[in-house]
């Protein structure tokens, strides 16, 4: 990765200019990175409809497998939007094409096995994940160096889980609070006593609902996962800029060639 | 060049650099703000809850008058940032960069109700999402962005080496990457820092004039007479 043919400008960040560069990703990518994210999460909804269809007429155990599936597998769409994203930024588009073909060498060379299982609740995934999915290093020992040369104390990491977080039950509620505020009262209390049988557990709900649960829930996904994967990318790029002195490194050259051209 | 700076060139002809905030700090002053809004409302509810009905309206109307001017005056008269906002680094600016007012101010708080809606700001953070200057509604009608008023921290001491004048003129913004480096070395290895330094080797390409020397220590000594040591 050579820093002066980033099309991100290069220089020093506190984590949370870096957490809002990721936005600023986004914005600019964002025809790249949706392509790529629903060509990998729509099959999943798919299956997790499927799931719940088949569990309906169980008497159930009031567990969201549904939705479960679709949380769990985050880390895989994840490598998908860095697979994009970080190619963006080198100016490679990668079309959807290119996704479904990248996906058997990001499945192979990306620790996906480890990110779905005990790594799937680090709180730093974001974070790790371009070390581990860009940087190749097949040595798990040298990785792990590496991931400890790399993070620091108080980095950004944890705090935007944490947001991110938020932000999706933000999302997810913003939307089930605007449909009945927009449904006519009747009709709610008719069919919904779903609702108040959603507070009490899963078990009741009928299948239509639970379809609309995935529905919301993919649309608050969907406007926060490629956020929070190109904040993760723009923190880890923050930190190889102030470890490395990429800043510095353009500067300098800049510096040089003036130098030069003053003294021929 | 993709970034979250700003450009604003003030009448007078001078460029100012804001640095925009985006929607994960300004959700965590929000939160810091609302945490210290409910403690002091707790406080006066436990104050006047003893006296009865006239207690319990004067809470009321202390309620309401902390819901929307608590942050129109902070931001008016505390540099644009409520404490939320100050512990997380941000400023309340207009747009050209000066200082909010009363009215942008009161318009972007009482915006509020639309940025909350349908539950906890749902507007104002797809709104931020949308918007290239992170702004949530409020922001866009009273033409006023948050900004980060924190820069990442240089080191108290450049590390140890002998003053060098600098052999050849370099303009401010050259001076400050000399000392940006300086600063740096510590925290680069030292290959990283020899490389760094290289590219000003004046071997590097020309002749006989006098030019920087590209040496790790030659540097740190340039940086040390730059900040003012002789």
């Amino acid at each position: 990765m050579s820093p002066d043919a980033l099309a991100v400008e290069i220089r020093t960040r506190t984590h949370w200019e870096a957490i809002d560069l990721g936005l600023a990703l986004v914005q600019t990518y964002w025809r790249n990175l949706y392509a790529a994210w629903f060509v990998v999460v729509l099959p999943v909804v798919v299956l997790a409809l499927a799931l719940d269809y088949l569990l309906d007429h169980d008497s159930g155990d009031g567990i969201q497998y549904g939705i479960l599936l679709i949380w769990w597998l985050k880390p895989f769409y994840d490598r998908a939007l860095l697979h994009v994203l970080s190619r963006a930024v080198f100016g490679e588009t990668v079309t959807w094409r290119g996704v479904l073909r990248a996906i058997p060498s990001l499945l192979k060379h990306s620790c996906l096995f480890r990110a779905l299982t005990w790594r799937r609740i680090m709180p730093s995934r974001s974070f790790e994940l371009p070390i581990w999915q860009l940087e190749g290093i097949a040595d798990p020992q040298v990785r792990r160096r590496r991931f400890h040369v790399l993070k620091r104390r108080g980095d950004g990491a944890i705090r935007l889980l944490f947001v991110c977080g938020i932000f999706e039950m933000i999302l997810l509620f913003g939307v089930l609070g605007l449909l009945f505020m927009m449904l006519p009262p009747e009709f709610v209390s008719s069919r919904l006593e779903s609702f108040a049988d959603l507070l009490k557990g899963y078990e009741q709900v009928p299948f239509w609902f639970k379809a609309i649960h995935i529905l919301i829930y993919l649309f608050a996904i969907s406007i926060i996962e490629p956020f929070y994967v190109a904040a993760g990318f723009s923190l880890y790029l923050t930190r190889r800029t102030e470890l490395e002195g990429w800043d510095i490194e353009l500067g300098f050259r800049t510096l040089a060639t003036r130098l030069e051209t003053r003294s021929s | 060049m993709l970034d979250t700076i700003r450009t604003i060139e003030t009448p007078e002809g001078v460029s100012i650099r804001l640095r925009l905030a985006g929607p994960v700090p300004r959700a965590l002053a929000w939160l810091t703000d609302f945490l210290i809004f409910a403690f002091a409302w707790l406080v006066t509810g436990i104050f006047l809850g003893s006296s009865g009905d006239f207690g319990f309206g004067i809470w009321l109307i202390i309620a309401f008058l902390l819901t929307w001017f608590y942050p129109v005056l902070f931001e008016v008269y505390a540099q644009g940032a409520t404490p939320g906002k100050k512990m997380l680094g941000l400023v309340v600016l207009q747009d050209d960069g000066v200082p909010v007012g009363w009215s942008a101010s009161m318009v972007r708080n009482l915006l509020r109700t639309v940025d909350f809606l349908p539950l906890f700001y749902a507007f104002g953070l797809c709104s931020m999402f949308l918007n290239r200057d992170f702004k949530r509604l409020g922001d866009i009608v009273a033409k006023t962005i948050v900004v980060h008023r924190d820069k990442p921290r240089l080191a108290q001491k450049l590390p140890q080496a002998n003053a060098l004048p600098l052999p050849v003129w370099l303009s401010s913004s050259e001076q400050q990457l000399i000392v940006a480096f300086a600063d740096r070395v510590p925290r680069l290895t030292p290959d990283r820092a020899q490389e760094l330094a290289q590219i000003l080797d004046p071997a590097s390409g020309h002749g006989t004039r006098a030019t920087l020397r590209g040496d790790v220590d030659s540097l740190l000594g340039y940086a040390r007479h730059i900040v003012g040591e002789r």
